[in-house]
């Protein structure tokens, strides 16, 4: 619920960062299904707020 | 969870399964994504098919480590086969209906998963969850607690099963007929207190508990219990917190802070560690906004009026709605009665100009009044 998690910037061929996170694209929609589109992968969506 | 469940190896490990996007609701960029896909609780996960945009999982709240693994896998079997398992299918059809706002048609599918689950069924404590939320929506509060009552004795004690119980107590303290409230607390608010102590239940999840707890104290008519409730959830919230190593941490729990403490009737007690938060956390909105309700709460409503307006000037999404509502409050309470309309009016448009998905209409709601009450009676005829 806070903003803890910096936004990664998504390495489209490298599914898991170097850095041991997820590699979340920050609020770009269309580009993270574009990405699970060519990966032919499920899409996961955090939706979170600053609170 | 961003900080403590998403970070975690079992999830890292799943990073090659998936596509992984984070929304913040608050972005005007992510208002379409907000009017493809509802919102109503914070955070939500999704799983969605890319090449349908089919909602296939739809959780919303918080959830563990393992129940995301569980919860995220099982939705990715769903879409490979597509119907084979009758548990995980139901499961994804609730999903796909509670993502429509069909709560009612949600909690059929939630209750065919657990029928076609079973007991033994591995992802039943998350189907039960689940259930409870979309009767939850669904503003249909008996079912809600019936369900509760007869899941919480089934369900293994960890972070599902005191979601439940905090859910079903919400709704029974929600019952209109006082004989079938009192019958539903009596019950579910026992239960509610021993998932406190559950293993692995998350800080959202605890507060989420003595919320519900102090509900039923107070539509108990029991102001004592609902004073010795929100000193319990204080302390415990003051122990917690005092462990947080960053003030972003800290500052998590800050909104169940002024909660518990304006319960108890001590905001002051909350205030300086608000105060801390909106000193380390200078650009945050939220932080401010946080400060600026406890200082009005605590009645120093020019500082309040202030702290709320640089508040507003760092927000640019719905929650700059009440911001602003805080800071007309806070202007009439220390007697700046043309401020206050200029504030209201603010928020107002603001609102106003959101798109309808995003739009916060309660808040809205306490706008509109606030601004009929500070433009004074409406002229009468005569004289």
């Amino acid at each position: 619920m806070h903003p803890l998690l910096l936004a990664l910037a998504l390495a489209a061929a490298a599914p898991a960062s170097a850095a041991g996170t997820l590699p979340f694209v920050a609020d770009d929609y269309a580009r993270a299904l574009a990405d699970a589109r060519a990966r032919n992968v499920p899409l996961v969506v955090d939706v979170w707020a600053p609170w | 969870m961003r900080a403590n469940v998403l970070t975690d190896a079992r999830l890292v490990k799943l990073a090659g399964q998936f596509a992984w996007l984070d929304i913040d609701t608050e972005q005007p960029r992510n208002f379409a994504f907000v009017e493809q896909f509802p919102i109503e609780a914070w955070p939500t996960v999704f799983v969605i098919d890319p090449a349908t945009e089919r909602v296939a999982l739809r959780w919303m709240g918080t959830a563990t480590a393992v129940e995301l693994e569980k919860l995220l896998l099982g939705a990715a079997r769903t879409l490979r086969r597509d119907g084979t398992d009758a548990a995980g299918a139901a499961l994804s059809r609730g999903a796909a209906l509670a993502s429509a706002r069909k709560y009612g048609e949600a909690a059929a599918a939630y209750r065919e998963a657990l029928q076609a689950g079973g007991p033994k069924w591995p992802t039943r404590p998350e189907a039960a969850d689940a259930l409870l939320q979309s009767l939850s929506m669904a503003h249909d509060p008996q079912p809600c607690a019936e369900a509760a009552r007869g899941l919480l004795p089934t369900l293994p004690h960890g972070s599902p099963a005191a979601r439940v119980a905090a859910a079903g107590l919400g709704c029974a303290n929600s019952i209109a007929a006082p004989a079938a409230r009192a019958e539903a607390i009596a019950v579910l608010e026992p239960a509610a207190r021993g998932a406190l102590v559950f293993p692995g239940v998350l800080a959202d999840d605890r507060s989420g508990l003595y919320e519900a707890l102090l509900g039923a104290r107070r539509v108990s008519g029991d102001p004592k219990g609902v004073k010795a409730v929100a000193a319990e959830w204080l302390g415990w919230i003051e122990a917690e917190s005092a462990g947080a190593t960053t003030p972003l941490a800290r500052s998590a729990f800050d909104g169940a802070r002024l909660s518990a403490a304006m319960a108890l009737g001590d905001v002051p007690r909350a205030l300086p560690a608000l105060e801390a938060s909106a000193r380390a956390l200078p650009d945050q909105y939220f932080a401010l906004a946080y400060l600026a309700r406890g200082q009005l709460e605590a009645g120093r409503p020019r500082e309040a009026a202030a702290t709320a307006k640089a508040a507003a000037a760092l927000a640019d999404g719905p929650r700059k709605v009440n911001i602003l509502l805080v800071e007309a409050r806070a202007l009439r309470a220390g007697g700046d009665l043309a401020g206050a309309r200029v504030a209201v009016a603010e928020a107002i448009r603001h609102g106003e100009g959101l798109p309808e998905a995003v739009r916060p209409t309660s808040v809205l709601k306490q706008a509109r009044a606030l601004r009929d009450e500070l433009a004074g009676p409406p002229a009468t005829r005569g004289g």
